[in-house]
């Protein structure tokens, strides 16, 4: 799609036409109409990412295993683990927030780090040669973007503390620690991953 | 400055390529993109419609979610059941004025903004307001940033219920309330989705021509 040589492109929000142009690096193109980020030029962005997502499915492992929290009470302990939540929520008849806790806080957030990798290692070979079904796994990471929210979680930890340490004593346990990382992991993950650069990689000459 | 409708194209809403509308006579006519396989349409169907649904939906839930009690604290055999508002007073009384703060923020008051604000959208792209739609653009971006972070009560409550069970001494079991305010939350945010922020400037270039 090119009119007098250079590539055409629509704004995501308001529809307003407009010609890519080449951008420095580390720059932004905004939409003049609303402002709206068109796109950004991101330096060895795939690989980046590809080394985030990595870091990601590793402290995967050690939130999830580990207690987040211990707290104790006239010496009696008790830890949970991120999973713990869920499974109470579960048990006293509460399925539905049960779902939403475990989507927004376990599977979400690992579903997104195995699909970025799987679709940062597709993309390296060239178009004709991947797999099928790359661009529509690729579709399923852009929708779960918005039921991941592992920051959100992070606060209400912080905030769990501070409540519970009026009562008890609480202690951050592994599981914290690697969650906390984990989290800003997958920051760093969107914000280095190009997605045009991704889609442009999927297209067949 | 045109739009790409205006202009005869189709933007592909997962992948941002731009294709030619090859059925203008029937701009909703479906067609699905060569690069990424997703269904394209000119607009988001139905958007408008979907998104009255989701939003009345969401405000209906926001009365149970406010009245009924969303946890229920057991301590030494005696219980107490709080509901939101009831939570964040008692965090005030107990002199942690910054929690209560941000608890009565993501609860009570993100949800309102959010439901006003997209019913000021919807109305104003009804009643073809004459209001800034750069202003309105804006007033939807902070729509669909701010929701996620509603969710941060349910998730307090399910760390509590998680690590307070020490049987009769003090245990903590979620409420009805938690479900519905769970509800709100989705439907808010599925409102904030199925909206095409790009309503907002069409309307404006029918008023001009």
């Amino acid at each position: 799609m090119s009119v007098s040589g250079k590539k055409l492109g629509a704004c995501h929000e308001c529809d307003l036409l407009f010609h890519y142009e080449p951008i420095e690096v580390g720059t932004t193109a905004c939409c003049p109409q609303c402002g709206y980020i068109l796109y950004r030029n991101k330096t060895r962005s795939l690989n980046r990412t590809l080394a985030w997502t990595i870091a990601g499915l590793i402290l995967f492992i050690p939130a999830n295993l580990y207690p987040i929290i211990q707290l104790k009470v006239l010496g009696l302990e008790h830890d949970a683990t991120l999973f713990t939540g869920v499974a109470s929520l579960a048990r006293e008849g509460h399925p539905a927030i049960a779902l939403l806790t475990f989507a927004a806080s376990i599977a979400a957030p690992f579903l997104k780090l195995i699909i970025l990798t799987v679709t940062l290692l597709g993309v390296r070979k060239p178009a004709e040669r991947q797999a099928r079904g790359l661009p529509g796994l690729f579709r399923c990471y852009q929708k779960l973007n918005t039921w991941g929210m592992l920051e959100v979680y992070m606060l209400s930890l912080l905030i769990a503390f501070t409540k519970l340490g009026d009562l008890a004593d609480v202690i951050a346990g592994i599981g914290l620690y690697s969650f906390a990382g984990l989290m800003l992991v997958s920051v760093f993950c969107s914000v280095t991953l190009d997605e045009h650069e991704v889609w442009d990689r999927m297209e067949t000459a | 400055m045109k739009s790409a409708l205006e202009c005869g194209y189709i933007l592909c809403q997962s992948c941002n390529k731009l294709l030619l509308a090859i059925d203008r006579e029937k701009p909703e006519h479906s067609l699905s993109c060569p690069r990424c396989r997703a269904e394209v349409h000119t607009r988001k169907p139905h958007s408008m419609g979907r998104t009255w649904a989701y939003s009345i939906a969401a405000t209906i839930l926001f009365i149970p979610a406010n009245t009924f009690p969303v946890l229920n604290t057991i301590m030494l055999g005696q219980g107490e059941p709080s509901t939101i508002m009831s939570g964040v007073l008692q965090l005030m009384h107990e002199g942690m004025y910054g929690i209560a703060l941000l608890i009565f923020i993501a609860s009570i008051a993100v949800p309102l903004i959010k439901l006003l604000g997209i019913f000021y959208l919807l109305l104003s792209i009804h009643f073809r307001w004459k209001t800034s739609p750069l202003q309105r653009t804006f007033a939807f971006r902070l729509i669909e940033f701010i929701g996620r972070w509603s969710m941060l009560d349910i998730f307090v409550i399910s760390i509590l219920v998680a690590v307070v069970q020490f049987e009769r001494l003090a245990s903590v079991s979620a409420g009805f309330g938690a479900t519905a305010f769970g509800a709100v939350v989705v439907l808010t945010m599925l409102a904030a989705n199925s909206f095409d922020p790009r309503l907002i400037w069409d309307k404006m270039k029918v008023v001009e021509s």
